[in-house]
């Protein structure tokens, strides 16, 4: 009886954290915010619970643990790509602008890797566990790349970021990157990196929580104002010309290099 | 031991570092400029092309003769450190003068209801060049070999017609008719 507290104590924990999370996050007005956020918070605290209610009645190494811990991922995931849209549309809503120019990139990107990821997913499909892990790293090193690209976009445009979305955004880019990276550099030696491999495994999770804790911790303010747009005139007046004097700038220092 | 394929890598991913090093970190200068919050209308226009006039003596080396005659060998050869090391400055300032440009380019992209692929990809070419360009001048520069004159001064007049642009452009982003009213602050 001892021993199978022993192995519940810890999910029951995470799973009371991951819920008190998403209690804080709604009370807070995340929903307001970032709606897909809120509902990925909860979606964590769902599945946890039909993962602990699983574990509970069928044990660790029952099929029915197994098809509950799978088929429960695979909807996290799907939110974790959708929460990337999110993010890039309530931080370049107000620049119109530029965010018509790189949703089209960012949209390539993001439909060319996770194509990948799907395809080595397919190539996976003789196990459920292969085919969800294969799909889980594609998807992944989808999320990571496109949302490094759309923040790089932002740093770019000098598009004003605030707490909240950069803290979502970094617990995001973390949880991601470690998947990535174990997925990609550790898995070919995980016996040799055992305890390492599985200790960042599991705690990435509860550290990008933990970010997202902070996040949400005060109550979530509206958003700033939205700057007033210039005339489209005052764009395609000055940016030839600008184009065209840096273009000279370019010529004459390269005249003095020669 | 090594095999090849990892040697490779490894050798690959170096020059990608080195390179993409190269071309987006920022200039110094550029860096130091962005640390700046909001720059005014006195951070666009080009300071730096004031003091050509200066800068003449320094690269033509006009002098040369009279100094070495004047002065002791030691001394003179301080005072071509010295005018050096102003030309050094010069040329950090001339790359404040193109981060001030640059930036404000960037804000009217951004607050722009329409940009163009076209004009924001060739900006972002020409500022990489730009940057690459820029550090072989200092290169060339620490390596003892002096820049042309000329050439120089064609740089300044550049900049300085673009930043005197700039700033007659400045004026209007105050006065002009905004594209659609005022949004309320959002609160969904």
């Amino acid at each position: 009886m001892s021993s199978e507290w022993h192995t519940l104590i810890w999910p029951l924990a995470g799973s009371l954290f991951d819920a008190a999370v998403a209690v804080i996050a709604l009370r807070h007005g995340l929903l307001r915010r970032l709606p897909l956020f809120a509902v990925y918070l909860a979606s964590i605290a769902l599945a946890d619970f039909i993962r602990l209610s699983s574990l509970i009645s069928a044990g660790f190494s029952s099929h029915f643990y197994f098809w509950s811990y799978w088929v429960t991922q695979v909807p996290l995931l799907i939110l974790r790509g959708l929460i990337v849209a999110e993010i890039c549309r309530v931080a370049f809503s107000k620049h119109s602008g530029v965010w018509k120019m790189c949703r089209v990139i960012l949209g390539i990107v993001a439909v060319v890797l996770c194509s990948h990821a799907v395809v080595a997913a397919w190539n996976n499909q003789h196990h459920v566990r292969a085919f969800v892990a294969a799909l889980e790293r594609g998807l992944e090193f989808a999320i990571l790349v496109t949302l490094v690209l759309a923040l790089a976009f932002m740093r770019y445009y000098l598009i004003p970021i605030d707490r909240l979305t950069a803290l979502v955004s970094a617990g995001l880019i973390f949880y991601s990157a470690v998947q990535v990276i174990n997925n990609e550099f550790l898995f070919n030696h995980r016996h040799a990196f055992d305890p390492i491999y599985s200790a960042i495994v599991v705690n990435s999770f509860v550290i990008s929580m933990l970010i997202w804790l902070v996040a949400v911790w005060r109550p979530i303010p509206a958003q700033a104002p939205a700057p007033v747009l210039l005339h489209a005139r005052a764009y395609d007046d000055m940016m030839p010309e600008m184009n065209l004097r840096l273009r000279q700038l370019n010529d004459r220092l390269l005249e003095l290099l020669r | 031991m090594m095999s090849g394929p990892i040697l490779l890598a490894i050798i690959s991913v170096g020059c990608l570092i080195v390179g993409m090093g190269l071309l987006l970190r920022p200039l110094k200068a550029e860096a130091e400029f962005y640390r700046r919050q909001s720059p005014n209308l006195e951070d666009v226009s080009a300071r730096h092309f004031r003091y050509l006039a200066q800068l003449r003596n320094v690269l033509t080396d006009q002098d040369r003769a009279f100094v070495d005659r004047r002065l002791s060998s030691s001394s003179a050869a301080r005072l071509r450190t010295e005018r050096k090391a102003a030309l050094h400055k010069y040329l950090v300032g001339i790359v404040q003068d193109f981060a001030a440009v640059d930036r404000l380019a960037r804000e009217v992209a951004s607050l722009s209801p329409r940009v163009e692929h076209r004009h924001e990809s060739e900006r972002l070419y020409l500022e990489l060049r730009f940057r690459i360009l820029y550090r072989l001048a200092l290169l060339r520069l620490s390596t003892g070999t002096n820049l042309p004159f000329e050439a120089v001064a064609r740089l300044t007049e550049i900049v300085g017609t673009l930043s005197r642009e700039v700033e007659a452009m400045m004026t209007p982003p105050q006065t002009l008719a905004p594209d659609q009213p005022t949004r309320r602050p959002s609160h969904s």
